[in-house]
């Protein structure tokens, strides 16, 4: 725990000089640049961040998706589970053809068809995110039931347990921990192609408030949904951990 | 599963010409038991019965077999009861690190005639009160298998297995589990079959013990030890202890399978 806390304190010593760089290199030695935006800049365009470019709509529209799309695709997967254990069954096959797929072909470029069946949908990047969330979600699921520990089968198995309680209470809840730990990398990954989706699609979304500042080359803006984003995605972690620490704590 | 129930009977558990082949790859076959026949008779209600044999010897497929876990490659198995539910405790801790003591056991029981008082004088049984919302896991070994053998109590059985399960266990605590073992046994009339590869631990709990050689496991003796003599057998440097370890070390070394049996006290 020692090491941990220590761990992290070296992480905000490190923002911390990151920041106290940024303040004296670009307020005072470098005011004008085309490499960073000034400090004080960045804080006068934030009230111009909710009139021009909308940030409340956009923000809330990108963390909505990402919180459902996760929700809904962890909560899918669990009702799913006892057929996903079941290696013979349709489930189990089309998911190890996805799983062969996701090795080479790049879930952006299933956004972008998205995006051209889809052009004027509210509820494509919705479905771009839960797609993602819930294929990788149930491909790590499938892969770690495997890595179930036998004792807890067995042990159940001579009790008396059914098949389906087996696959709801232990080989659910032995994968949970590694489930909401991978929950953590896929959050951001999710955040990665969301942008990049709302980037590309337009509509609503932090991703389209990436654009529009690069259409008007306001470096300020840009600055301000990059830390807006950073901190949210630690944020989500945050509460991702929090899970993890709360729900799922064995080991 | 090659089994059958005899309620006439006057045993409790018979296994009859009991074998296990496994396939490896390249079609090689390889005899794990052979020709295991035992049986614990009515009359021994309420004892202990130790399976002591080597590493590798099949002890842990010979009582996966009699749970029902797996299937034998030959021969049967008969029971007394028509309701033959055995729990098998695992050589690794099995309770639910996910479960409070009490969810655990509810896990095995049937919720709709249990009472709470049932669960909560298992939890007694296995000197566990005070801790019923506590979680398994991090917890010692000894408190989960006190976890195990609660949940193994509520299915109400007549017989318990137990797979080499005090191995990883620290020598207050086994000594603590051996004694609540040897209680149970005999107040509640039940039977437990352990297996262990250790001469000592055999001593001390069993009323009978099956030694097995290896490769493939055979049953080559059985011991039947006196309860009037616990008090001599627990004494390591008592005549009957040192005629009972020299009783099977005499048998190991006829079958040539000394070398892995454990005698440290």
């Amino acid at each position: 725990m020692k090491i941990r806390k220590s761990y992290l304190k070296k992480i905000y010593y490190f923002i911390l000089a990151y920041f106290l760089l940024w303040i004296l290199l670009f307020e005072f030695i470098l005011p004008v640049n085309n490499f960073l935006p000034k400090p004080s800049i960045v804080i006068e365009s934030f009230p111009d961040m909710w009139t021009e470019y909308n940030l409340p709509s956009h923000y809330l529209s990108s963390v909505g998706v990402i919180i459902i799309s996760l929700f809904l695709a962890y909560q899918l997967v669990k009702i799913l589970s006892p057929y996903l254990i079941e290696k013979e069954n349709f489930v189990s096959l089309f998911i190890n053809s996805l799983e062969w797929f996701s090795e080479y072909i790049p879930g952006i470029v299933i956004g972008f068809l998205l995006i051209f069946w889809l052009p004027d949908s509210e509820y494509a990047e919705f479905i771009f995110a839960f797609a993602t969330a819930f294929t990788s979600i149930m491909i790590k699921f499938q892969n770690e039931s495997e890595n179930v520990n036998e004792e807890y089968i067995l042990s159940a198995k001579s009790l008396g347990l059914n098949q389906n309680k087996i696959s709801r209470l232990i080989i659910w809840n032995n994968v949970k921990p590694k489930l909401i730990s991978h929950l953590f990398s896929l959050h951001f990954y999710i955040w990665l192609m969301l942008i990049v989706f709302e980037f590309i699609k337009g509509g609503l979304g932090l991703g389209v408030i990436y654009r529009r500042a690069l259409e008007f080359k306001d470096l300020s803006a840009i600055f301000s949904v990059f830390i807006i984003t950073g901190i949210t995605i630690f944020l989500g972690t945050l509460i991702l951990k929090f899970i993890r620490k709360k729900f799922a704590f064995w080991n | 599963m090659p089994s059958g129930i005899d309620i006439n009977s006057d045993y409790l558990v018979k296994l009859e010409s009991i074998s296990k082949t496994y396939s490896v790859e390249g079609g090689l076959k390889i005899d794990v038991l052979q020709d295991i026949n035992f049986k614990i008779d009515t009359s021994e209600r309420g004892t202990i019965t130790t399976i002591l044999a080597p590493f590798g010897s099949g002890k842990s497929t010979l009582l996966k077999i009699i749970a029902g876990l797996i299937e034998p490659s030959g021969g049967k198995i008969f029971f007394k009861d028509d309701h033959h539910k055995i729990p098998y405790i695992t050589e690794k801790p099995s309770s639910f690190p996910w479960l409070n003591v009490r969810k655990n056991i509810e896990v095995s029981m049937n919720l709709k005639t249990s009472k709470e008082t049932d669960i909560q004088s298992l939890i007694s049984l296995v000197d566990l009160a005070g801790y019923e919302d506590h979680f398994a896991n991090n917890k010692s070994v000894g408190f989960r298998f006190r976890i195990s053998l609660a949940r193994a109590l509520a299915v109400n059985p007549s017989l318990i297995l137990i797979d080499d399960s005090f191995k990883v266990m620290k020598r207050e605590s086994r000594g603590e589990i051996f004694d609540l073992l040897i209680n149970i046994s005999s107040r509640q009339n039940l039977n437990f079959v352990l297996a262990t590869t250790n001469l000592v631990e055999a001593v001390q709990l069993s009323d009978k013990i099956i030694l097995m050689s290896k490769k493939p496991g055979k049953i080559i003796k059985e011991i039947h030890l006196n309860n009037k003599d616990r008090t001599q057998l627990n004494n390591h440097n008592s005549e009957i202890f040192t005629t009972v370890k020299a009783e099977i070390e005499t048998a190991f070394e006829a079958a040539e399978s000394l070398t892995t049996i454990n005698y440290s006290v």
